[in-house]
């Protein structure tokens, strides 16, 4: 589903943020992503939706070439990705309802249409009474569960998440992760960054961990180290 | 791969599809109104400029078709006087009359005999008692054509001939005045057309600007649109729809001020006209050319908006 080839990033100031990644996330399989600030992971997700592009290497996604893809194919390619930003991505001109609706919009729904997904989504995050009011009224945790029913309202194939749980207390965020898993369960592919170690271990399943832009360590549950 | 389901797709209707597509735009519309009315000075303001703008080719376009009426009315009315000479008697005019009226050029004569010619004359004139005391009639015998071709360059090869005829004196023709106005309206007509041009540019220009200030307000906004999978074309729309809405809104304003403006010369414009002893009723810009005033606004909004997206939206990160 999602795949790196000998992948580097160096950033137009000279910051090498990846060096020489490489693995390969099955379809409906579920990792997480860890290594400490800096390292790389954020740079690593937005390779995958084409924010950046790789200075060396492929990603390919759903067998695709990143480095071919064309301008006009980016759209189709991020419709099949749902994503929640590490800096939230929303717009404080519109309601909650309106943020977790766009992806619907930009699909071509109306926003009557869209009501009924969006509600659903809402209501997996639990801010259903929170839909009416403006973002920016909003805790820092809730605005992180606005952007995380915005990335699944569109129920995507590929599920990224960059530190989800960031600003959420440890009974939310585990929530948040069974929420996840759910998706996964039902086939979809779910890489989640964080550096939340101790949460991270406790769930069982792949975990990929960067240090200074390299691939260190690849371990799937049980301890079996894949590199 | 789950791709998302698009709306009404599969078993549903096409029908279901074009709604969704209506609904769609219809939010995109109505949120566009929404900004547009949310900064009303800024609007106004543009709409008014906008309106400015397209208020002085219509002005023109108005006069010139008011003036090609009037060439109109007085191409059919031109008519060639012929003096005839003192010799010539009344029934030899007569005769004269007549022939001319065997032609098929001709569809019209008359014959004004000098006692006629002085009756009107001195009913018209406040100089009768001078011509009284003079005696002798002095003003001469006159045949009155009017010819069948109500076009200028006709009446006057016709004129250039019956000139010569021997028994006339001299020949009175009025077309200097009416080829004088065909010469005006040419010049109003053509005016028109370069002011069209010209203000046209300038409203794609005025409409081109808000929009670029709107793509940079907005910016943050079209960065999570693409983020969410938006494509260029649906980040276009609400900009092209403000365009459209700008356009629309500043041609309504125009046809608005153009009423007003005719109100107030209506009076005026009939003493004139009734100065000149004409009295017909002048076109008013009417349903037809306020509607094409409002296409040609919404056209020029439109354009300048998707002339100032592609210019500025798709020079923006991926
Ligand atoms: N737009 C950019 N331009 C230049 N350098 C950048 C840019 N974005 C990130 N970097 C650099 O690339 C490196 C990796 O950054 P990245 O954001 O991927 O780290 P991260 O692992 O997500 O960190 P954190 O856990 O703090 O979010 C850092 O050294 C950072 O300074
Ligand atoms: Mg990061």
């Amino acid at each position: 589903m999602i795949k790196f080839d000998n992948v580097s990033k160096r950033y137009a100031d000279g910051n090498d943020a990846l060096s020489h990644v490489s693995f390969e996330l099955k379809n409906g399989e579920m990792a997480f992503l860890t290594g400490r600030s800096g390292a790389g992971k954020s740079t690593l997700l937005k390779l995958i939706i084409r924010m950046e592009r790789a200075s060396r290497g492929q990603v390919f996604v759903d067998g695709k070439n990143l480095n071919r893809l064309k301008h006009r194919q980016i759209p189709q390619h991020r419709s099949k990705i749902g994503v929640v930003f590490q800096d939230h991505q929303l717009l404080f001109d519109r309601s909650v309802f309106d943020n977790v609706a766009l992806p619907l919009r930009v699909g071509g729904y109306s926003r009557q249409q869209a009501s009924r997904r969006v509600r659903a989504a809402l209501d997996k995050v639990g801010l259903l009474s929170k839909e009416k009011l403006n973002p920016s009224t909003l805790s820092g945790g809730e605005q992180q569960r606005i952007g995380i029913a915005r990335a699944v309202v569109n129920r995507p194939g590929i599920l990224l998440a960059d530190e989800p749980t960031g600003n959420l207390d440890p009974l939310l965020s585990t929530e948040i992760l069974k929420l996840f898993e759910d998706f996964n369960q039902v086939g979809v592919s779910v890489l989640v960054a964080s550096h939340d170690l101790g949460l991270i271990a406790r769930l069982k399943h792949r975990i990929i961990t960067l240090d200074q832009g390299q691939l260190v360590n690849d371990v799937t549950h049980g301890g079996r180290e894949r590199l | 791969m789950k791709t998302p389901e698009k709306p009404a797709m599969g078993s549903r209707k096409a029908n279901s599809r074009f709604r969704a597509y209506v609904d769609s735009h219809l939010d995109v519309l109505f949120d566009s109104s929404s900004r547009l009315i949310n900064s009303p000075i800024a609007s106004i303001m543009t709409v008014f400029v906008i309106s400015i703008a397209l208020i002085l080719p219509a002005l023109l376009q108005l006069v010139g078709n008011n003036l090609s009426l009037v060439n109109e009315q007085f191409e059919e009315s031109a008519q060639i006087t012929l003096y005839l000479m003192d010799t010539v008697t009344d029934d030899q005019g007569l005769a004269i009359s007549k022939d001319l009226l065997e032609r098929d050029s001709i569809n019209q004569t008359v014959y004004i005999s000098k006692a006629r010619a002085l009756a009107e004359f001195s009913a018209n004139s406040e100089f009768s008692a001078t011509l009284a005391e003079l005696g002798d009639n002095p003003l001469p015998a006159s045949i009155v054509v009017i010819p069948s071709s109500a076009s200028v360059q006709d009446t006057r090869a016709m004129y250039d001939e019956l000139r010569q005829l021997v028994d006339v004196e001299t020949a009175q023709i009025d077309l200097e005045w009416i080829q004088r106005l065909v010469a005006i309206r040419a010049v109003v007509q053509r005016t028109g057309w370069i002011f069209t041009l010209i203000l046209g540019l300038a409203v794609l220009f005025i409409v081109g600007n808000t929009i670029r200030l709107e793509i940079e307000n907005r910016k943050n906004e079209i960065q999570v649109i693409k983020l969410v999978g938006g494509t260029d074309s649906f980040i276009a729309r609400p900009f092209l729809y403000t365009g459209l809405l700008l356009g629309i809104s500043g041609a309504l304003v125009a046809c608005g001020l153009i009423a007003l403006i005719q109100l107030g010369f209506a009076s005026s414009l009939d003493n004139l006209l009734s100065l000149y002893g004409t009295n017909f009723p002048l076109r008013g810009y009417g349903m037809l050319n306020s509607l094409g005033l409002v296409v040609l606004g919404g056209c020029l909004g439109w354009i300048g908006a998707l002339v100032s997206t592609l210019q500025h939206l798709y020079g923006l990160a991926d």
